[in-house]
């Protein structure tokens, strides 16, 4: 008997929370993708789209990001998403798609990064007539010229790069001798599309800092050092100044490989292409026992985890977090949705750069100190905190509106100093 | 008076499961210093009665009362509180902890000391109990594991007595007792009776059954037939009570036509790891060979040596045409048939339908098309056996373990019928099969034996190889010791003293 | 002792076989019809119900193959990693040859293969068939590791289209499922195997032999793994170490949602694994359809799945525990 209560509870509940959600879905459904590409009809924001976004993500700052779309894009836009569990590749990319174009979506917003997921996606789309549009910083040339693939935004490595070099060289600039053990990730080969590209040039940032700051004199180019297999000291020509490069995809490994190294005490620089938490342990118990304080600079987004780090104190004193390169989801996500806007209106071309898909760069956020830290965190906070307000999004998505300008808007947007100050933060 | 000896009262009760009656306005009284019998055919109801009194389930409808007040028992636990306990068919014990602490399984809450058990007490009280029963065979403190079957149920009768219960129910306890066994067990219900307690004993054995019984109740189908005092005990009558028609006294067979000549399997010089050594057999078209012996003898293992279920180490076991017996597949192949002595285990799919278990042995014959399986041809397999066998069931569709013991044998049955074996090999086919399903197997056996089918029977029960064997072989330490002929008119006493 | 088994009326009706054969079913279209309504039809219109059908075949294709192992009352758990290596490997073998003629042939010889390994290691060393697919699985994924790296091989779309375009996913599908209802319903194959499933036993003394129908079993399977690789070929146009990564326990989840038990015996159907991928698509795009978050999606999946598998899984109390 119990197993049938249970079981009419369970299709109770099934059906409960299935009309709960049916009755903000059902208004205005049945949208077709009813403009063609090439004849502008203006920006019409009285017809209602809704979008598919298959995420890769999970976590405190996709959770920030969705809801920038709710409450933010997606009014400003008349857009609904519906969002996928967690995908990691094509096949759950095509069948979130197909589940998107049988629930009436006429875009996708494609957040699954890998090569040919995306390309499989373009393909779908193109086949169906939705607009498909991706975040990734690797450009996908197989699928540019597909009609609906309207184009591409994401962190670009190469500014990734340029971020960790200038959060190197603000920290170098004290004009004392630094040594550095970078946790270089997946570097290797990120330059010959084998690696990340973003970890082979966030790499070749940290060591260029190095090198212009110090008048280093490498025995090989910079490009080769990162692409060396074997972790080792770097020879950098200046005895005060020590570099350990450490590739590897685990951190787990890393932390047993990098602890003796770091207990050696010439290093006071940690630095890794991805998140730091995996080493916070590791690094602490160095601290304690060398007395030294060691500088920690890493990917990040703005989320709980990089706060606890730029505010708790370490050994030593210092904060745990001294700097942080952040990503931010929410630009990228309306970067997407923009360029969706253009494809509503006809205008795919003014997306395109001579029929081929563009990617725009968004920039990575060298964030140092806690300081800077809380102010940055506000952004996201409220609709007239985000990088991208309301009105920004109804301005670039007239038509008329064209790739450059919104490459023009994120270099805009993309210095700390003159983001926080126009938010008035 | 009367009233005061009235222990406990049963009210026309009734027990249903699904559609199936297991009993209609049952009524009856027990006193206190009688020893009652409950005797029945398997799924007469018997066994759903005694837990019903016991708290082990609850009946449909109905009243009892227990020293005069209303008795409701929810578990078998507040049954034993006021002072009914049960002897149960199937209980166990469990092998990896001591007697003692089997004996207080789950009333280990007596002895805490603190956080702890106290083990010391626990076994000295466990000790104390056995040392009033008179149990010598073994101690408190020894590994449950260490014991032999018997030894366990005497712990469970053991266990039972240290509740000092007023109602003492035993159900089937016996058989799975030895003689010593037994004597002890009807110590223990003479006892009950002697302090002027109630016994409640449930068996299938007949004379076991007047021997020690003051009254005797017969159920069949859910109803009480009738109840007997001592002085009316008479065999044929209460087997005609339970199966409810006319039961010849003796249903093996009377005659003594012999057999054929042709020898249809040989087991020469066999030898398998454990239980035997050289062992010979010849087995005759129209013969029923018996084995007996006793139970460690090994007689068991011939039949799975026999079939090539074991693996015979030396010697060899070879049908008429000379083909090499090594695997249970070319033994059906040469159409033998085995009938294993754990019938639920190793007989039957549980779990399956009547009809996967009689087509089983059927996918070769009922094909049509290379493979493919003809659902006609295997609908006439089952329906056939079904009605021959006279199997008692909902349908065929339904699952063999909701069929009594008797008709799960018949099953079995069905299966080797249909694919015709000509040779049987059947390991104590009748064991816990009621009088009367036993009465037609027996007449099964005198019928294949008569259309040319070759048996070969090994029984635990010296008047079943008495009652229907050509030839009798008495086996010993993994041997044959000693062969006994139909002619020669042996007694139970002449083949115990061969078995020793 | 039978006769005290307690059987209630509900518990009669869960134990019944047609209510065991009928309830996977009915599940699936009451599903369908009310998220039909819920959708204003948009779920049951053709093209949805197409898509339905694409998403479950990957899933129907293996487990219909793997019912016959789960018949047996033997658990494996090297499908999904079989698929997918399988996958790989002719997929790589088209790229070399640009043949498709060839990608079959290693799909199903490598599918049939890999699986033979399988079922030969478990009843030469006697080892039950769960333990060697773990070890199974665990092989395999670390072998297209190696082989593949981080990175993915794909399908030209072109060649995807055609083969879309051709039905080969249908026509691939419907001949391995009909082959497989004739093989488990109608040969001794399946009986035999829902009989080792039921007493492995009683199955030896009555002359099934364990070890060859296992070995069939898994060969059937492997056939499966082999067709269910070329599905998810055509279907995500490429395969990498993340493609398909919870294939296997997807095929089990499957065949119970469609009515087996996972005990095997008695009580095991080909058709349940079809049922069960269906019944999964048809929840998922139904709750997305109306609009339901998708974490909150997982949780009712959650919550359904475990009901329903109590449910399905009434066994008759006082059964011996099942073997393998």
């Amino acid at each position: 008997m119990k197993k049938i209560i249970a079981l009419l509870l369970a299709v109770v509940m099934v059906f409960g929370l299935a009309a709960c959600g049916g009755t903000s879905a059902d208004n205005g459904s049945g949208t077709e993708s009813g403009t063609e590409s090439g004849t502008a009809t203006g920006l019409d924001l009285s017809v209602h789209h809704k979008v598919g976004v298959a995420t890769v993500h999970e976590g405190e700052a996709w959770e920030i990001a969705k809801t920038y779309l709710e409450t933010v894009v997606g009014p400003t836009f008349n857009m609904e998403f519906i969002y996928s569990e967690v995908l990691h590749d094509a096949n759950g990319l095509i069948a979130f798609m197909e589940q998107c174009y049988a629930a009436g979506c006429d875009g996708i917003v494609n957040l699954v990064t890998s090569n040919d997921a995306i390309a499989q996606g373009a393909h779908k789309a193109e086949e169906w007539g939705m607009w498909f549009t991706t975040q990734n910083s690797a450009w996908v040339e197989e699928v540019s010229t597909l009609e609906h693939n309207i184009g591409q935004c994401g962190a670009s490595p190469e500014s990734v790069g340029e971020a960790y070099k200038m959060a190197f060289k603000q920290i170098l600039s004290d004009g004392q001798p630094h040594s550095v053990v970078l946790f270089e990730g997946a570097a290797v080969g990120g330059d010959k599309g084998q690696g990340a590209a973003s970890h082979f040039y966030s790499a070749v940032g940290v060591l260029e800092a190095f090198q212009e700051t110090y008048g280093l004199t490498y025995d090989k180019p910079i490009a080769d050092l990162v692409n060396q297999q074997d972790p080792g000291e770097v020879n950098t020509g200046n005895p005060d100044v020590h570099i350990y490069l450490y590739p590897g995809r685990n951190p787990g490994d890393a932390v047993t490989a990098l602890l003796p190294v770091l207990q050696t005490g010439n290093y006071d620089c940690f630095a890794a292409v991805f998140s730091y938490a995996a080493f916070t342990n590791a690094i602490a118990d160095v601290e304690q026992s060398t007395g030294k304080d060691i500088k920690v600079i890493a990917t990040g987004q703005i989320e709980q985890q990089t706060k606890t780090g730029f505010e708790s104190k370490d050994p030593t004193g210092d904060t745990v977090l001294n700097g942080a390169i952040l990503n931010d989801l929410s630009l990228a996500c309306a970067i997407n949705c923009i360029e969706l806007m253009h494809a509503y209106s006809g205008d795919v071309a003014s997306m395109k750069d001579n029929g081929k898909t563009v990617l725009l760069g968004v920039r990575s956020y060298p964030i140092l100190g806690a300081d800077v830290y809380a102010k940055m965190e506000k952004i996201n906070t409220a609709p007239e905190l985000y990088i991208l307000t309301s009105e920004d999004l109804i301005a670039l998505a007239q038509p008329g509106v064209t790739w450059q300008d919104l490459e023009a808007k994120l270099a805009e947007v993309a210095d700390v100093n003159t983001l926080l100050s126009s938010k008035g933060l | 008076m009367a009233d005061q000896q009235t222990i406990l009262e049963v009210i026309h009760m009734d027990k249903n499961f699904g559609v199936t009656v297991a009993l209609n306005d049952v009524s009856f009284t027990l006193e206190r210093g009688h020893v009652y019998g409950l005797i029945g055919e398997n799924g007469s109801g018997k066994s759903t009665v005694s837990s019903i009194i016991a708290g082990m389930q609850t009946a449909t409808k109905g009243d009892m009362t227990y020293k005069g007040q209303p008795w409701k028992p929810t578990s078998m636990l507040e049954a034993q509180e006021h002072g009914i306990g049960m002897i149960v068919q199937e209980a166990g014990t469990i092998p990896n902890i001591t007697v003692a602490e089997n004996i207080f399984l789950g009333h280990e809450k007596m002895f805490k000391k603190g956080p702890f058990i106290d083990r010391a007490k626990l076994t000295s009280d466990a000790q104390k109990l056995l040392d009033e029963l008179g149990i010598k065979e073994f101690k408190a403190s020894d590994r449950t594991g260490q014991l032999d079957m018997q030894m366990r149920k005497i712990i469970e009768i053991a266990k039972c007595m240290y509740w000092k219960p007023e109602i003492l129910i035993v159900d089937e306890t016996s058989t799975a007792l030895s003689l010593e066994g037994r004597q002890f067990l009807y110590k223990v219900m003479a006892k009950q009776r002697d302090e002027n307690k109630t016994v409640m004993f449930i068996s299938h054995d007949l004379d076991e059954m007047m021997e020690h019984c003051d009254k005797l109740t017969v159920l069949r189908d859910g109803v009480i037939i009738g109840t007997l005092d001592k002085s009316e005990y008479e065999p044929n009558r209460i087997r005609k009570m339970m199966v409810g028609r006319e039961l010849k006294g003796d249903y093996y067979r009377s005659d003594y036509e012999g057999y054929s000549d042709e020898v249809v399997l040989t087991a020469k010089d066999v030898t398998t790891l454990n239980d035997l050594l050289c062992m010979n057999l010849e087995l005759h078209r129209g013969e029923i060979l018996g084995i007996g012996g006793l139970s460690e003898c090994g007689m068991h293992t011939v039949g799975k040596a026999l079939f090539g279920i074991e693996k015979v180490l030396d010697g060899e076991v070879r049908v008429k045409d000379g083909t090499l017996i090594n695997s249970p597949r070319t033994a059906i192949d040469h159409r033998m048939a085995y009938v294993s002595k754990n019938r639920d285990t190793e007989s039957l799919g549980l779990s399956a339908t009547i009809a996967e278990n009689i087509a089983s042995t059927g996918y070769k014959i009922n094909a049509f098309f290379g493979n493919l399986i003809s659902f006609k041809k295997e609908a006439r397999y089952v329906d056939k056996q079904i009605e021959d066998l006279q199997i008692k069931c909902a349908g065929k569709n339904y699952m063999v373990n909701t069929l009594s013991g008797g008709n799960k044998q018949k099953v079995v049955f069905g299966k080797w019928v249909a694919s015709d074996a000509e040779i049987l090999v059947l390991d104590c086919p009748t064991r816990g099969i009621d009088v009367g399903v036993k009465a037609s197997m027996y007449k099964l056996f005198t019928d294949m034996k008569r259309s040319g089918k070759a048996i070969l029977l090994i029984s635990e029960e010296l008047q079943e190889l008495i009652g229907m064997c050509d030839r009798i072989l008495i086996m010993k330490d993994g041997q044959v010791t000693r062969e006994v002929m139909r002619a020669e008119n042996p007694t139970e006493s002449s083949l115990i003293d061969y078995m020793i | 002792m039978n006769e005290k088994k307690k059987a209630n009326p509900i518990r009669k009706i869960l134990e019944s076989r047609l209510f065991s054969q009928i309830m996977p079913v009915g599940l699936l279209v009451i599903l369908t019809v009310i998220f039909g309504i819920a959708t204003k039809g948009r779920l049951t219109s053709a093209a949805s119900l197409k898509i339905i059908v694409e998403q479950a075949l990957v899933v129907a294709t293996v487990s219909t193959g793997g019912a016959f192992i789960f018949a047996s009352g033997n658990v494996s758990l090297s499908l999904g990693a079989t698929t997918v290596l399988t996958a790989t490997l002719s997929l790589l073998a088209y790229n070399k040859t640009g043949s498709i003629a060839v990608m079959f042939i290693v799909a199903i010889g490598l599918g049939v293969i890999l699986m033979t390994v399988s079922a030969l290691l478990s009843t030469a060393l006697g080892v039950r068939v769960m333990y060697v697919t773990i070890v199974m699985m665990t092989l395999l994924s670390a072998l297209q590791q190696a082989i593949l790296g981080g990175s993915t091989v794909s399908l030209p779309y072109e060649v995807v289209q055609k083969l879309v375009k051709g039905g080969v996913m249908y026509i691939g599908f419907i001949v391995f499922f009909i082959v497989c209802v004739v093989l488990f319903h109608m040969t001794d194959i399946g009986r035999s195997l829902r009989f080792i499933g039921t007493n492995n036993l009683c199955a030896e003394q009555t002359g099934i032999s364990k070890a060859k129908y296992l070995l069939i079993a898994f060969i059937i399977a492997g056939v499966g793994c082999g067709i269910g690789a070329i599905l998810a070929i055509i279907r995500g146009g490429s395969v990498g170490t993340s493609t398909l990564p919870s294939l296997n326990m997807d095929c089990m989840l499957a065949l119970v949602l469609g009515g087996m038990s996972i005990f095997g015996g008695s009580k095991s159907y080909v058709y349940s694994g079809v049922v069960g991928a269906l019944t999964v698509v048809v929840l998922n795009q139904g709750l997305l359809m109306i609009g339901v978050d998708a974490t909150i999606i997982q949780a009712i999946r959650g919550i359904a799945f475990l009901t329903l598998v109590t449910v399905s899984q009434v066994r008759p109390k006082g059964l011996p525990a099942p073997e393998g």
